[in-house]
């Protein structure tokens, strides 16, 4: 870390946090829908889709794969889809509904040229 | 031949006008009414948008889906007809395009051209003004610098929707995720972390509901996803909202009913929580129905949740029809549930093509018939 230098918020708060003290609050632009609920779709982010508030499945989407689209849409899930905001949109063209046509959602390549 | 069909069918309604004839005729233009039953029933019409572009409209006459329209961006999210039910404005493809089709016609019209060159723009709420020439829409703005995304502030535009001319009215604060319009149409309603009347007209914001704000001695933040909003039936666009008690330290959920006849809003407190996504309000105004796992029905007179059942899947949105007796409940998997409000019970299911996402679920609005 010695060479890197945080330039936004979110980095910043990333080296806060390595080194103990607490990440900077800015209400007014954190995201606020369903913070404080205990409920949703998922509120744990590890990774993210597989439990509920209460640590179970019951609270989920069901079927989970009904969820697929209602929280990638939007990018709910940047890390558990590919990014089809700037390189993969047309990542699920094939698959018009997820429970059904889930074998032909693409499988990215990274590596893929 | 169509103000033949029109007098015949209106003439003993309560609204008789030109809007009507119109919205007849489209309907049978796009076949979702059979000039029999045109004579004899007035059209009922929904749009939903499904994975991965396309909006489905459903005869709320016959309970089928009458047929699919394809636009050109992926992921149909917020839309609003016209007022005379000829034009549905629909956002697409990562909520950075704003389409109109026509309804008869069945195709995409037109692509506004709006976003500012050197940009990133996402649109979140869209609704239209009762003379049906402007558009509103809040829209999220980054500036793509060579070598930084430099966020801009949200702000809410009018779209002129013969010539597609922006006109910025006002920026809001950060979190607006819907906007609707008193029926008036002097208040933009934007409804973030707290909610914010809007005069269009002045270009400023006149005043705000606090809700994350709210932070009284005896009364919580209120947190409510305003993602999927329906209010035609009602004219109440109701949310669910969660807070928690700063006294007891317990959660209660209730139903956020913002009257857009008067611009006044109720939060009506209902209890422990349950789950829900959206709320949909009868036309008589005594019922609400939430829904997510399950089918929630509140009796809006004395306040209180009544029956509760099982949904058959999760569901994200719905609508109600015109005589408050069937729920139309969709979002999440390829299908909409009909179910009889009187009986909670699941009477039809309709296969749809694609998986409905964060969309929206509108009715032809109650002018147009």
């Amino acid at each position: 870390m010695k060479h890197v230098r945080p330039l936004n918020k979110k980095a910043q708060n990333f080296e806060k946090q390595l080194t103990g003290q607490p990440p900077a609050a800015d209400p007014k632009e954190s995201v606020s829908a369903m913070q404080g609920a205990n409920l949703g779709c998922s509120l744990v982010f590890d990774p993210g889709w597989e439990t509920d508030a209460t640590g179970g499945v019951t609270g989920l989407c069901q079927p989970v794969e009904a969820d697929l689209y209602g929280c990638s849409d939007d990018c709910w899930w940047p890390a558990q889809v590919p990014d089809q905001i700037t390189n993969f949109p047309d990542w699920a063209d094939k698959c018009a509904a997820a429970e059904r046509d889930w074998k032909n959602l693409d499988l990215l390549n990274p590596n893929k040229p | 031949m169509i103000d033949k069909i029109a007098h015949f069918s209106f003439s003993s309604g309560i609204f008789c006008s030109s809007a009507r004839a119109t919205a007849l005729a489209l309907l049978l233009a796009a076949g979702l009414a059979p000039a029999g039953r045109a004579q004899t029933q007035e059209p009922e019409m929904y749009a939903i948008g499904i994975h991965p572009h396309a909006i489905v409209l459903l005869d709320g006459n016959r309970d089928e889906i009458a047929g699919e329209i394809q636009i050109t961006g992926r992921s149909p999210k917020d839309m609003v007809f016209s007022p005379d039910g000829k034009y549905l404005y629909v956002t697409s493809e990562g909520r950075s395009r704003l389409e109109m089709v026509n309804v008869a016609q069945r195709k995409a019209e037109k692509v506004f051209d709006l976003t500012p060159a050197g940009h990133r723009m996402t649109i979140f709420g869209l609704t239209i003004n009762p003379k049906g020439d402007l558009l509103y829409i809040h829209v999220k703005l980054v500036k793509m610098l060579p070598d930084e995304f430099k966020v801009e502030p949200p702000q809410i535009w009018s779209v002129d929707v013969k010539t597609g001319k922006i006109n910025k009215i006002v920026e809001v604060p950060e979190g607006v995720m819907t906007l609707a319009m008193t029926t008036d149409g002097r208040q933009l309603i934007a409804w973030g972390r707290d909610i914010y009347y809007v005069d269009p007209a002045q270009g400023r914001i006149t005043g705000t509901y606090p809700l994350m704000s709210r932070n009284l001695p005896d009364k919580g933040p209120v947190d409510a996803l305003a993602a999927f909003v329906q209010f035609e039936r009602s004219g109440i666009l109701s949310l669910p909202f969660y807070t928690k008690d700063p006294i007891t330290k317990k959660d209660i959920f209730g139903f956020a009913n913002m009257d857009l006849t008067t611009g006044k809003m109720d939060l009506m407190e209902l209890g422990p929580p349950v789950p829900l996504y959206s709320v949909i309000v009868a036309p008589d105004r005594k019922h609400a129905y939430g829904l997510m796992l399950q089918l929630v029905e509140v009796d809006m007179t004395a306040r209180k949740v009544e029956r509760m059942v099982n949904l058959e899947r999760t569901k994200y949105v719905a609508n109600i029809s015109r005589d408050g007796k069937k729920a139309y409940v969709s979002g999440a998997s390829p299908f909409i549930h009909i179910y009889d409000t009187a009986s909670m019970k699941l009477i039809k299911t309709l296969n749809l093509s694609g998986d409905p996402g964060v969309t929206t679920f509108r009715a032809l609005p109650p002018l147009a018939h």
